[in-house]
């Protein structure tokens, strides 16, 4: 560890730096060296044990490196709050056929619920208009992808106009859209809906 | 601020806030509720997937084990086809493929895919959202909520929220013609109680562990090589990452942008020498638009109007 490291260690403990630079400085001497860094943080636990003061920074810090050494990605959105956990219970699956399940529902499911059709809700939704990416890329060779007629609604299952090559380096981009972009309900209950289909060829 | 504008500001304001009738939930409250118990709550069931023209079943049995979360998901028609989610790991299991598409992830449980909790007050800037006649799904009680884009840039919902759990039991992405792009629908739930341990499969997650070169701690705190000028109005940062690219040819930078509902990815990565995505293309509600820029590919995908992608592709420049 630099002196220069040592100085915003010691700034950084001493609550001198700015948010933005704490977080910068606790990256960057995590990634530097760990056993160093959690010592020193020891060290300064201690004294402000000794001294009577607070003991907050110290442990923050270190949890916060800790925190930085699993944290993969980098994440910028607000934590997300605890949730409310269940412990499993071993039980038996469950048995009827998903098959005849599927038959049941289906022309209920494919049929368009009926708000849609009656209520128009959005004030304008032009054809999207895909010559400024082509235009863009039209120095780059080769280009196996054309324009796929994005706005018409009869889309496949596997995507528009791709080689498989292409199509199997996009889904590995699909899959880690999903699963590194935050998990909510809006598309169901898992962002594995999109990956199992997308997984399949 | 002048007193005009804080006053405007509070018109605004005033207009956006919810006008929930009084004994009914607040839609947003419900969304909260609902991507909490999608995560924390043990379930099992079978539901139906339609995107564009194909129609698949699965099966799905999720557990919290003191905190952590387990996953299987399981095709049951067309191809086999499986995923494991444990915490440490993701493998997608595709028989056929050369090889199974791992994610590995970080251990001490932290999540790689952060749950945000709705902020009502900015979604309400650029969604509009309605509590419709209940309906059962699965057998079971739902509330009923429709999501309306105020702009083209977004795509609506539909979403059937359980009363009794707060899972999603059916939920449909629509686009601005009004086309249902893609839908799910549980047609079995069993929630909390008899749920079917997940064991068997713990081998496939020892494969799918992550790969230490591929996580350069040095390399994943530097700046972004890229940055963005003015995009797409109600998008914000969430996720910034990297990766190498499996033959070490370089790497792989991945920006995550929300509007609280929907999801941006852009990624940049060196041009492939299989070719360079370019132009737009599309699977169920899912959008991708690809261009070259200077040596680099830029691939833009989401559950947006393509419109949105084209935004982002073209807001993308070299940081300074």
């Amino acid at each position: 560890m630099t002196d220069q490291d040592l100085e915003q260690l010691s700034a950084l403990l001493d609550g001198q730096l700015e948010r933005h630079e704490q977080d910068r400085a606790v990256l960057r001497l995590a990634a530097d060296n760990l056993d160093t860094l959690d010592r020193l943080g020891r060290y300064r636990l201690i004294g402000d044990v000794i001294r009577g003061e607070s003991a907050v920074v110290a442990n923050e810090i270190r949890a916060r490196v800790n925190e930085a050494l699993v944290d993969e990605p980098t994440v910028l959105a607000p934590r997300a709050r605890s949730g409310r956990w269940v412990r499993p219970v071993a039980g038996m699956a469950i048995a009827a056929s998903v098959a005849l399940a599927a038959v049941v529902v289906a022309p209920r499911f494919l049929q368009q619920p009926g708000p849609f059709e009656t209520e128009p809700y959005v004030v304008s939704s032009p054809a999207p208009d895909t010559q400024t990416v082509r235009s863009v890329a039209a120095n780059a060779a080769p280009q196996p992808v054309t324009d796929a007629n994005p706005g018409h609604p009869a889309a496949t299952g596997q995507w528009q106009t791709l080689d498989a090559r292409m199509a199997e380096r996009l889904n590995r981009l699909v899959i880690e859209h999903h699963e590194f972009g935050g998990r909510t309900g809006i598309n169901g209950p898992v962002a594995h809906i999109g990956l199992v289909n997308y997984a399949g060829r | 601020m002048p007193a005009a504008e804080q006053l405007a500001g509070a018109l605004i304001a005033l207009s956006l806030a919810a006008a929930v009738p009084a004994g009914q939930p607040d839609p947003l409250d419900l969304l909260d509720r609902m991507n909490n118990a999608i995560r924390s709550l043990d379930y099992e069931g079978r539901f139906v997937v339609q995107s564009g023209d194909r129609l698949d079943a699965l099966y799905i049995v999720h557990r919290v084990t003191d905190g952590t979360e387990m996953e299987r998901v399981v095709s049951l028609t067309g191809e086999p086809r499986e995923i494991i989610r444990g915490d440490e790991a993701v493998a997608c299991l595709v028989p056929g493929a050369q090889e199974p598409i791992n994610l590995g992830r970080r251990s001490q449980g932290r999540s790689y895919s952060p749950l945000t909790p709705i902020n009502g007050r900015e979604l309400r800037q650029f969604y509009g959202f309605e509590l419709l006649e209940a309906e059962r799904v699965a057998g079971r009680d739902t509330h009923q909520i429709r999501v309306i884009p105020r702009d083209d840039l977004r795509f609506g919902y539909r979403l059937f929220v359980d009363k009794s759990s707060g899972l999603p039991l059916r939920t449909m992405t629509v686009d601005g013609g009004q086309r249902v792009r893609s839908q799910m629908m549980f047609t079995e739930l069993k929630v909390s109680h008899g749920i079917t341990p997940i064991e068997r499969d713990l081998a496939a997650l020892q494969i799918a562990r992550a790969d230490p070169a591929e996580w350069s701690p040095l390399q994943r705190l530097a700046p972004a090589a890229w940055a963005f000028d003015d995009g797409p109005p109600g998008f914000q940062l969430n996720v910034h990452r990297r990766r190498a690219l499996p033959d070490r040819s370089g790497e792989l930078e991945h920006f995550i942008f929300s509007d609280g509902l929907a999801t941006v990815s852009v990624y940049v990565q060196p041009a492939q020498q299989g070719g360079v995505l370019s132009g737009v293309t599309r699977r169920g509600a899912a959008n991708a638009v690809g261009r070259s820029l200077e040596d680099y590919e830029v691939v833009v995908v989401g559950e947006v109007p393509v419109k949105t992608l084209e935004w982002f592709a073209q807001s993308i420049e070299p940081a300074r």
